[in-house]
């Protein structure tokens, strides 16, 4: 069983529709790309998955339907990094990872865990009071990848992560990602316009175009797809 | 604008001079004088729909410019034994000066600061026409030169309204009504068509100001008497809801806003029996403080169910008759 | 220099007070985006319920000051929830008009319910002076300030140091962000709304018991002074409507004494209105805000 399937998903900012029709899976412990230029309703399918846009469709997780709103999908343990970060940008640091926290009640465990994140990146110690909104672009984007760890979370969802990134940054992160996927087992769908990278990270990946799934498979073989290739990857 | 979507409104206008015109007959002399309160809140809801539904500026205090309005007609008039009713162009003149002077410190206010700042007005005008009372009459107040009947009353007002719709119809339908549409969609947009933003801002204050003025200075007249507490922000008020009650940008509405002001006032005891009847009516709904209750109650149901207020309903009511009117004639 | 020092707490007294409203204003600025016009007349609602519980049923001052808090926290929190949640989608002009539908309503509703004549509320905030050498220090001054500022100490806390606090701020910076972070936003904006209700309260209550008698109306006034100490303090700034407050009490107070020609009590509201306007004029980010840029 999968962990996550998309059946016919439709979805749509008031009366604009942007996606149509998508049909996806993800499995445990899987990294899955979701590819596409601007406006092909990645990010749409994102959040109609965390429940931040209106949707139709058949939408299940770990063999349940998923509830309707973000505040429920947050509960079930899917994570969803959002375009620009989502950082809280008035509060420190430290509030920011706190806030990754929020639903979980083991208030030692997250202390450790907390511990753990810190020694792993110790700058997030050191500028731990520090307002988040002046750090970074990258800075921020491994601070939001550090919260959503401290939400321990089943799927984790990646909305273009490495916009506005530097490419070492965009390496260093995904490298990360790589690592707690290894590690941990952390079931991944990321949304990147970076083909390169996302093919790079991932087993399998859905190339989007207007709304709608235009091609699937594992990553090795979209690399050498020609379309993919002279389309998205550039030669 | 073409002549099609000219017909309704001029058909409507004409269709409402006609019964303002007849109306008189048919109304006993009480009636006839609160109608003429209807005209006096009709000017000043047109002052404040030319301010608020056109060119976006919220003001939480028109019932200053009435006050200065009330004032200047009363001394021109009491004191210099002016004719009360040709105090009145002077009265707007004066008012239409204080708003446009206003207009310049407002400038660099936006949306709730400047909502804000407007509440300012009447209390500081009602403040210094209570310390200046040698002129004013103080906190007392000061009779006018003589009290007229209703009918007096509705003759005098309603020609009066009727010219200053003429006037703010003439001023909207030109450049300077498209100027102000703009300023309310975006003062960024307006700028970048080459409008100067403040001089605009200044003449939409000025002239609402203008007819806050004019209105002001009627109900002095028709009062006989003139009191800074008549003046008290829940008139600034009262007259914001009539406009928003009406139709915000709809001139229309502003005859809607007029005679909700006036009548709610008078029936609020029948409406709020009418609210408290299957609680088994525990409160006299004649006691002090029902209007008040029944304005604000009728504002949020108008903006939970019609923001646009009954000129919104009327819009829809009409476009969904005329496409019906259309779809019968194709088929 | 006696004269001086207990012109000065009297005027902190009072400054607590429209510290308090201004506070419950930024709050709920901070939270929604909202000027709540209606803010004095929650106060002024709350504090006839308290009204007439001590008057008509007996109650003592105390359990009613507590009771009068914990209504005043649903309200608030029922407003939001019935009134401006649902309007926010039509837009700000729509809300402004919802807050002014409030204020003439409860405005009304008190008139209506308990009668516009005045009444004393029976409230042991009042009190003589206490003498400190040539000193005679206002009693009520010092139990204004006293209650107001053990109000924002607890508040300060609630929001620094604990989980609800930090969530309530987060919904305010990024309420998306707080959704996904499993935040139920709209339940923390009404909170928020809840607590402001419980600043009004504490405000109009005090403001009740300082005066001798008090009308549905007498909360106007304080409001106005409340909007003049929260933009001058900056409208999202707590710190600020709190200084804001307490500077613009001492202020009118100082120049009521030391100018009564001018500054009769009839001219001490234009005179707060006076700072409003110059304070919005000049530096619409207040003292301790921050500037908005938006050249054209």
């Amino acid at each position: 069983m999968p962990l996550l399937e998309l059946t016919d998903v439709h979805a749509r900012y008031g009366q604009v529709r942007a996606v149509h029709g998508v049909s996806l899976t993800v499995d445990e412990g899987e990294i899955v790309a979701l590819l596409g230029a601007n406006g092909a309703g990645k990010t749409t399918t994102l959040r109609a998955i965390s429940g931040m846009v209106a949707r139709e469709g058949s939408l299940v997780f770990d063999s349940k339907p998923l509830p309707r709103k973000a505040e429920g999908t947050a509960r079930l343990g899917i994570t969803h990094v959002p375009e620009g970060r989502g950082i809280l940008g008035e509060l420190t640091v430290w509030e920011n990872l706190k806030m990754g926290a929020y639903l979980r009640r083991d208030r030692k465990a997250v202390a450790r865990h907390l511990d753990d994140v810190t020694s792993e990146l110790p700058w997030l110690g050191q500028r731990r009071d520090q307002q988040a909104g002046t750090l970074s672009g990258g800075e921020q984007q491994m601070l939001a990848l550090a919260r959503a760890r401290l939400s321990k979370p089943r799927l984790l969802l990646l909305d273009e992560p490495s916009l506005g990134l530097a490419p070492l940054i965009v390496e260093q992160f995904f490298a990360v990602v790589r690592r707690l996927n290894e590690e941990q087992g952390l079931t991944v769908l990321v949304v990147e316009q970076n083909a390169n990278a996302a093919l790079d990270i991932s087993n399998r990946a859905y190339l989007l175009e207007v709304g709608r799934v235009a091609l699937e498979g594992a990553s090795a073989e979209l690399r050498e797809h020609e379309g993919v290739r002279k389309s998205y990857l550039g030669y | 604008m073409t002549a099609r979507r000219l017909v309704p409104g001029v058909v409507a206008t004409l269709l409402a001079a006609a019964a303002v015109c007849v109306l008189p007959y048919f109304l006993s002399d009480t009636h006839e004088y609160r109608f003429a309160f209807v005209a006096t809140f009709f000017i000043a809801a047109l002052g404040l729909q030319i301010l608020t539904g056109y060119a976006g500026q919220i003001s939480l205090g028109h019932g200053g410019f009435m006050l200065v309005g009330a004032y200047v007609t009363t001394i021109l008039s009491v004191d210099h034994g002016w004719n009360d009713l040709s105090t009145i162009p002077l009265a707007g003149l004066f008012a239409g000066v204080l708003g446009f002077l206003f207009g310049f410190p407002a400038l660099r206010l936006r949306g709730v600061y400047l909502a804000l700042a407007t509440f300012a007005i009447p209390i500081a005008l009602i403040a210094l026409a209570k310390k200046y009372s040698d002129f004013t009459g103080g906190g007392g107040g000061k009779p006018l030169t003589r009290v007229l009947t209703g009918h007096e009353a509705y003759v005098t007002t309603w020609p009066i309204a009727g010219g200053m719709f003429v006037l703010g119809w003439l001023l909207l339908s030109g450049k300077l009504g498209r100027a102000f549409r703009t300023i309310r969609e975006s003062e960024i947009a307006a700028v970048s068509s080459g409008i100067n933003l403040a001089l605009t801002k200044t003449l939409a204050f000025g002239i609402s100001a203008f007819f806050a003025g004019v209105a002001g200075s009627l109900y002095a007249i028709i009062i006989g008497f003139v009191n800074p507490d008549t003046f008290q922000i829940e008139l600034s008020l009262l007259l914001l809801i009539g406009v928003v009650v009406g139709g915000l940008g709809s001139l229309v509405g502003v005859v809607v806003g007029a005679l909700f002001i006036e009548y709610v006032r008078l029936y609020a005891p029948e409406i709020l029996s009418w609210v408290e009847a299957p609680f088994g009516s525990p409160l006299d709904p004649k006691r002090a403080g029902a209007p008040a209750a029944v304005y604000g109650l009728i504002l949020l149901v108008v903006l939970f169910i019609s923001p646009s207020g009954a000129a919104g309903l009327l819009r829809n009511a009409y476009k969904s008759l005329a496409r019906r009117a259309y779809t019968l004639r194709r088929t | 220099m006696a004269e001086f020092i207990q012109q000065v707490v009297a005027g902190l007294g009072d400054g607590a007070i429209y510290a308090s409203l201004a506070l419950a204003l930024v709050l709920i600025y901070r939270a929604t985006h909202v000027i709540n016009f209606a803010q004095g007349e929650m106060g002024m609602f709350s504090t006839y319920i308290a009204w007439a519980l001590i008057t008509h049923h007996g109650w003592s001052f105390w359990p009613t000051f507590v009771f009068t808090l914990g209504i005043s926290f649903l309200g608030g929190f029922g407003i939001h929830q019935a009134v401006i949640r649902p309007l926010q989608r039509a837009g700000e002009l729509t809300v402004v008009m919802a807050t002014i539908a409030l204020l003439v309503m409860l405005s009304g509703l008190a008139s209506w319910i308990w009668q516009p004549d005045e009444k004393v509320l029976d409230s042991p905030l009042v009190g003589g002076t206490w003498s400190v050498g040539t000193v005679a220090i206002p009693q009520q001054a010092v139990y204004d300030l006293l209650v107001v500022l053990g109000c924002v100490v607890v508040l300060w806390a609630l929001f620094n140091f604990t989980k609800l606090g930090l969530a309530l701020r987060a919904s305010a910076v990024n309420p998306a962000a707080s959704r996904l972070l499993g935040v139920r936003v709209p339940w923390m904006l009404s909170i928020g709304w809840g607590f402001a209700a419980v600043l009004s309260a504490i405000a109009g209550l005090l403001a009740a018991s300082a005066q001798f008698v008090f009308t549905p109306t007498f909360m106007q006034v304080v409001i106005i002074y409340a909007f003049a100490a929260a933009v001058l303090g900056g409208i999202e700034s707590p710190v600020g409507a709190v200084i804001g407050g307490l500077t613009l009490g001492v202020t009118i107070n100082l120049l009521g004494t030391y100018l009564p020609g001018q500054i009769t009590p009839d001219m001490r509201l234009p005179v707060a209105l006076a700072i409003l306007l110059l304070v919005l004029v000049f530096r619409p980010s207040g003292l301790l805000g921050r500037t908005l840029v938006r050249r054209v």
